[in-house]
């Protein structure tokens, strides 16, 4: 059957002799497939073959010969071991297709002459052959050691060759082969095998030429075919066996070839026909026959290809973390555990102790969202905050003692854990060894131990991890050093204009400028001009006695290693133990972060980075669509750019890692046309500076960056985490700077950032309705006056004039003229103290007594009552959206220069020339008046100016409650007082808005006062009183006697109630 | 450092101010121009003190746009930073890396590479403090610190230091709780 399925090459170039450029293009296509797996020298043994057949192709019996050769070159040259046995079987087997040629006679009887040499030739190689299965030494044979013997063989197949040419073809060439063989080139035939063999390896080493090795159809088939783990290579040693057994019968097996690749559990074997595959397997134990498959020929190279095996984690290695806070955290490996599934690992904890006083739920929200800094565990300072649970305990499989706190072991400040390898932590990479900043923290401990840590870690000198990091610190920087700059004593990363520093000799310390750079010598020019040098202008020094010198402060670009390009200002310059060279610490331009650099690798430049955050399309600051997570339109700002992913910070302020495929496009230009409005409805754009006036960002000040809906993406420059970026909502922000001052003539004169928000509610599109929106719209208000006249509604429009008010209580819309409404509440109806405030002013009228305590309402007159008619303080509004500045800011707002009554003076008066209602009313207090009047103005004012008062009267509102506080309870109609320096009696007719009030006197001469200008008088008996406090509050009657404190009453149905006195007023019995 | 110096500048002014307050425009101008202004020899012009009447000479008129331009000498008010020099300042913000401090318009950044080894660990997010191991120590916003400069960027316009409190003498001045100028 073998037999069969080699014939076909054989015969057909034995038929096609006539022919030959065809049947030899078959004949090398054919014989392509095995030496496309064969090392080098074998291929071009073979080339050499071809172009030997080319020129001798009658020779037919030869040729079969050599086939039977190639086939052991090709089966040889890529399994040594399977070689060294098959060898005799192709010999046998050249034999038997000898035999078999035999049989194709008009061939033998053309080329009678070359029968014998070919006779000859056989018996030449059959010699060598078996002198080589004596030698026996194929197992550990080497690809060299093959490349020599097929060279040899193929010398010798050359001069049979020659001789054959020098009777055929006296002068001979051979030509090009085709395209297929780029090794196959006109040729004389004098050329030696050896000379081809060196040239054929530099040949295929590009990638066209390897391109031309991959398997084509012509080339045999693999089948995979299941078998035993690790049974693999026996089987191959088996099927070799068989086949070799079979080959000696004279029926040889009909495959090229058998592997035991990588890949457990499966074997391939190569032939170019199924049923010789399956007759090879055919009764081979541990062969399951029913899984062979074939091998895609695109997969074939797939199988041969070589992954290198998993570095496995080894104790004393440096590993990488790939979970939780401790992500991308560098650990050494201080011990290897379950045959390398498990590892102890060293490294600098994350702790948080904060966590611990947290209620649970905000613990579990703080562990989640926040990355506890990288500190060295101090077991001091956790006694001292009196952590009980902390103790003294040996580290289960390692002989040391760890201070045991909440769950984990602690070894001279540093976390002891156990870890999975592959899971949670990682080897470091080539790609990514661990950076001087990393080992230097790593390290650090060091030099602290010293000095703290000396009662507590006696005896041991230095952790074991810290040594292993400085060790490496040291290659590490020697490594820089060189790598950094071809070799460290060359020149240092010297430039001639820099600045250097003598370190050595007598002028050590000495700085100069470099002018020039001679090999291994330096002449430096001092800057010191009073040094006297002796008239030199220019000193001499060796390479290795100057270092360049960066000062503090300098701005710098990083010119080689890890940084490179990043540019920054040097912050310190420090020379670590041990360390030759100096290392610079900078704080970079763009990201506002620290790295160490050594100096070497430093220039002296004004040039500002901002290259290097770029990957895949994206760069620092984009506003982006990330995909995955919960919402699917999240946005993000990238605040970092590593080599393969990113660091976006969500619009919930939170930040994690994509990769650039997570990321959905950018939306930066959607951005920049966004408006959103600032907690006083400013519009606020990209690049305007804004304030936070609440949230956990309150006071500090920035710049928007980006912006998402609602969310800003503030940008500040002296924030370092996040590249400055922080998370806002736009409703948390107060714009501030130039832009504010322009647009919004309410802002003048300094007023507080915190005034009263105005509407919550969209108010439609603000840019289209231009100036004409006011903050009223939306607003409850109540009409004042005409026929709707106490109706309250909703302001669905204004104009300059007019609004339009939306009544709650009929299903209409009127049109009342501005002044004729007043705001008595939010877009969700009038607040709890307006409702108070018409309480208290209906009841007014009927009886001063009904009155709910002043201090406790701020407008418990009529007019306060509408004054302060936007959310009172003393409301109870949950929503603290509605108060920027919230019941702490109240003081401050106080402070802030709004107390002073001539400050706002001025603007009062504006109003008051607008002929307000309550103009004739002597205002020397100057705060209610304009709270008053503010919206009755209106019309003359330009409409902003609504809210201007809108947004002042929040200050305003709390003055008045300080007045009202001022007030004494007692201080209301019909009561008696007695006025201050005149001892004079009167009686209070009337309380006028501005709590001023109109009083009759004895003499029934009225005259206005203020409550300051009034003194109670105290009540005696038989006189009628009212009761301003306590729990009869409202009560009236006449006062029978006083007993101490307390007073007896008694009120109209004859009863008698004991109330203190304190809270008796006298009131005039009439009306 | 603060200093006096006589510094000239150069105005272009429109038409539309020549008339009898010339002058005074040039001299508003002037002042709206510089102050506040960071020259990259002289430093921070804080104010400028005097602009002398009979120093403002004829003004030159520009052929293409016809605005005049006048040459200006004035006497400005100079804050200028010196490399080592002691400077008290305001701290502005702490973060991880270090604080900023300002000194009137001119900011100052003081790395934790520059403190002293007790407080080089001593961020406190928490309080956005540095302090010191033995909490003796507290610079936060609104501190007064003295420090020395120890390098020095000019950019266009603007003039920031680095400054370091890691020697004697320097650190704290001034906790901030105290009202008043630091």
């Amino acid at each position: 059957m073998s037999k069969k399925f080699f014939r076909p090459t054989a015969e057909n170039f034995e038929d096609s002799d006539d022919d030959d450029d065809e049947s030899d293009q078959d004949e090398a296509l054919g014989e392509d497939a095995a030496p496309k797996r064969s090392v080098n020298a074998n291929l071009s043994d073979d080339d050499e073959d071809d172009e030997d057949e080319d020129d001798d192709d009658e020779d037919d019996d030869e040729e079969e010969d050599k086939n039977q050769k190639k086939r052991k070159a090709s089966s040889g040259g890529a399994r040594d071991k399977k070689r060294s046995k098959a060898m005799s079987f192709f010999e046998l087997e050249a034999e038997a297709s000898d035999d078999d040629d035999d049989d194709d006679d008009g061939y033998r009887g053309k080329n009678k002459d070359d029968e014998n040499m070919d006779a000859e030739a056989q018996e030449i190689i059959r010699q060598q052959d078996r002198r080589r299965a004596q030698a026996g030494r194929f197992g550990e044979r080497s690809v060299a050691d093959i490349a020599r013997d097929l060279e040899e063989r193929h010398r010798m197949q050359n001069r049979t060759v020659h001789r054959s040419r020098i009777v055929d073809h006296p002068v001979s060439a051979v030509p090009a082969k085709g395209g297929s063989r780029p090794t196959a080139m006109p040729r004389v035939s004098q050329t030696t095998a050896a000379d081809l063999a060196e040239e054929a390896p530099e040949m295929y080493t590009n990638a066209v030429a390897q391109q031309s090795l991959v398997p084509s159809v012509k080339d045999p088939s693999f089948w995979m075919v299941s078998c035993a783990n690790g049974k693999e290579q026996e089987l191959v040693m088996q099927l070799m066996n068989k086949c070799v057994a079979m080959a000696r019968q004279g029926n040889p097996l009909g495959i090229t070839g058998a592997i035991a690749a990588q890949s457990k559990g499966k074997i391939y074997v190569e032939s170019f026909s199924e049923p010789a595959v399956m007759e090879a397997i055919q009764g081979v134990r541990g062969l399951l026959q029913y899984t062979m498959r074939l091998v895609p020929i695109q997969d074939m190279t797939t199988v041969m290809t070589v992954v290198s095996k998993k570095k496995p984690v080894k104790k004393n290695e440096w590993v990488r973390m790939t979970r939780g806070h401790y992500k991308g955290d560098l650990a050494l490996v201080k011990d290897v555990k379950e045959s390398g599934l498990k590892c102890i690992i060293q490294c600098i904890p994350r702790l948080d102790l904060t966590l611990a006083d947290l209620p649970p739920e905000e613990a579990r929200i703080r562990r989640k969202t926040i990355r506890p800094p990288k500190r060295f565990f101090n077991p001091q300072e956790l006694a001292s905050l009196g952590r009980q649970s902390l103790r003294r305990q040996r580290f289960p499989g390692l002989d040391v003692y760890c201070d045991y706190f909440e769950g984990n072991f602690y070894q001279d400040g540093y976390l002891l854990k156990e870890m999975t390898v592959g899971s949670m932590v990682k080897p470091c990479s080539e790609e990514d060894p661990p950076t001087l900043e990393e080992l230097q923290s790593f390290q650090r401990r060091k030099s602290k131990k010293d000095s703290e840590y000396d009662d507590y870690d006696d005896g041991e000198e230095e952790n074991e991890g810290s040594k292993v990091a400085a060790s490496l610190l040291d290659e590490l920087s020697d490594l820089q050093g060189k790598t950094g700059l071809g070799s460290k004593t060359s020149d240092g990363g010297l430039m001639i204009g820099d600045t250097v520093e003598v370190i050595e000799g007598d002028l050590i310390g000495m700085r100069g400028k470099l002018i020039s750079l001679d090999g291994s010598t330096v002449k430096i020019k001092p800057h010191a001009a009073n040094i006297d040098l002796g008239g030199m202008d220019e000193v001499e020094f060796l390479i290795g006695q100057v270092r360049k010198y960066i000062p503090v402060g300098a701005h710098v670009k990083v010119t080689d290693g890890r940084y490179a390009n990043e540019t920054g200002v040097v912050v310190a310059v420090e020379k670590l133990d041990g360390e030759s060279d100096f290392t610079a610490v900078v704080l970079t331009d763009v990201t506002n972060k620290e790295v160490s650099v050594r100096t070497s690798q430093l220039r002296e430049s004004a040039e500002i980075a901002s290259g290097q955050d770029r990957l895949s399309g994206y760069e620092l600051y984009d506003l982006v669509v990330l995909s995955g997570g919960g919402s699917a339109n999240e946005v993000g700002v990238i605040v970092r750019v590593g080599r393969e992913d990113f660091t976006v910070i969500n619009n919930h302020g939170l930040a994690r890692e994509v990769r650039p495929e997570e990321l959905r496009g950018k939306r930066n230009s959607t951005s920049v046309r966004a408006v959103a409005l600032d907690v006083q409805g400013n519009q606020i754009r990209c690049g305007d500076t804004v304030n936070v006036a609440e949230g956990p960002h309150k006071g500090k000040s920035a710049t928007i960056k980006r912006m998402s809906r609602a969310q800003l993406f503030l940008h500040s420059q002296t924030r370092s985490e996040h590249a400055g970026i922080f998370v806002v909502r736009s409703r948390s922000c107060v714009l501030s700077g130039s832009r504010q001052q322009s647009r919004g003539p309410g802002m003048d004169g300094g007023v507080s950032p915190f005034a009263t928000p105005q509407s919550q509610t969209t108010r439609g599109p603000v840019g289209g309705r231009g100036n004409k929106d006011d903050g009223l719209i939306g607003k409850t208000v109540r009409v004042q006056a005409g026929q709707w006249k106490g109706y309250i509604g909703t302001v669905t429009d204004t104009t300059a004039t007019h609004v339009q008010v939306e009544l709650h209580s009929r299903l209409k819309k009127v049109l009342v003229v501005r002044e004729k409404v007043i705001v008595v509440g939010d877009k969700f109806g009038a607040t709890s103290a307006e409702s108070q405030a018409i309480d208290s002013m209906e009841s007014n009228h009927i009886s001063q007594a009904m009155a709910t305590p002043m201090h406790t309402v701020g407008g418990a007159t009529p007019a306060h009552g509408f004054g302060g008619a936007t959310p009172s303080h003393d409301s109870g509004v949950s929503d603290e959206v509605w108060r920027p500045g919230g019941a702490v800011d109240q003081e401050a707002i106080k402070d802030d220069g709004w107390g002073s009554s001539a400050a706002y003076g001025g603007v009062s008066d504006s109003y008051h020339d607008n002929g307000t209602v309550y103009s004739d009313i002597p205002r020397d207090d100057g705060w209610g008046a304009p709270a008053n009047t503010g919206w009755g103005s209106a019309p003359s004012t330009a409409p902003t100016r609504d809210s201007q008062s809108a947004s002042s009267r929040a200050p305003v509102k709390h003055e008045q409650a300080d007045d009202m506080e001022e007030t004494p309870v007692w201080f209301m109609e019909r009561v008696w007082i007695k006025l201050k320096g005149s001892d004079a009696v009167a009686v209070i007719k009337d309380i006028n808005p501005d709590k001023s009030a109109l009083v009759e006197l004895e003499d029934k001469s009225t005259r206005t006062i203020r409550s300051s200008e009034a003194m109670m008088v105290p009540p005696v008996e038989h006189d009628t009183v009212l009761v301003t406090g306590g729990n009869e509050i409202g009560l009236e009657g006449s006062l029978v006697c006083v007993d101490g404190t307390d007073a007896i009453l008694k009120i109209m149905n004859d009863e008698f109630k004991i109330i203190d006195f304190v809270h008796l007023v006298k009131i005039s019995a009439d009306n | 450092m603060f200093y006096v110096k006589t510094l000239s500048h150069e105005i272009v002014l429109e038409p539309v101010h020549f008339g009898q307050k010339l002058r005074a425009t040039l001299v508003r101008l002037l002042k709206e121009q510089v102050e506040g202004l960071a020259l990259a020899n002289y430093g921070y012009v804080v104010n400028v003190i005097e602009v002398p009447e009979d120093q403002i000479k004829s003004g030159v008129i520009e052929y293409d746009t016809g605005s005049v331009i006048f040459t200006v000498q004035y006497t400005a008010l100079l804050l200028r930073p010196f490399i080592h020099e002691v400077l008290d300042a305001v701290v502005s913000q702490c973060n991880p890396l270090g604080f900023f401090a300002f000194v009137g318009p001119l900011r100052i950044f003081v790395s934790k590479h520059s403190m002293p080894e007790d407080m080089f660990n001593g961020f406190d997010g928490e309080k956005d403090a540095w302090i010191s191991d033995d909490k003796e120590v507290v610079i936060a916003s609104g501190s007064g610190v003295r420090l020395k400069i120890k390098g020095r960027t000019v950019e266009q316009g603007n003039i920031t230091a680095i400054g370091t409190i890691k020697d004697n003498y320097l650190g704290l001045i001034d906790d901030g709780e105290a009202q008043g100028p630091v």
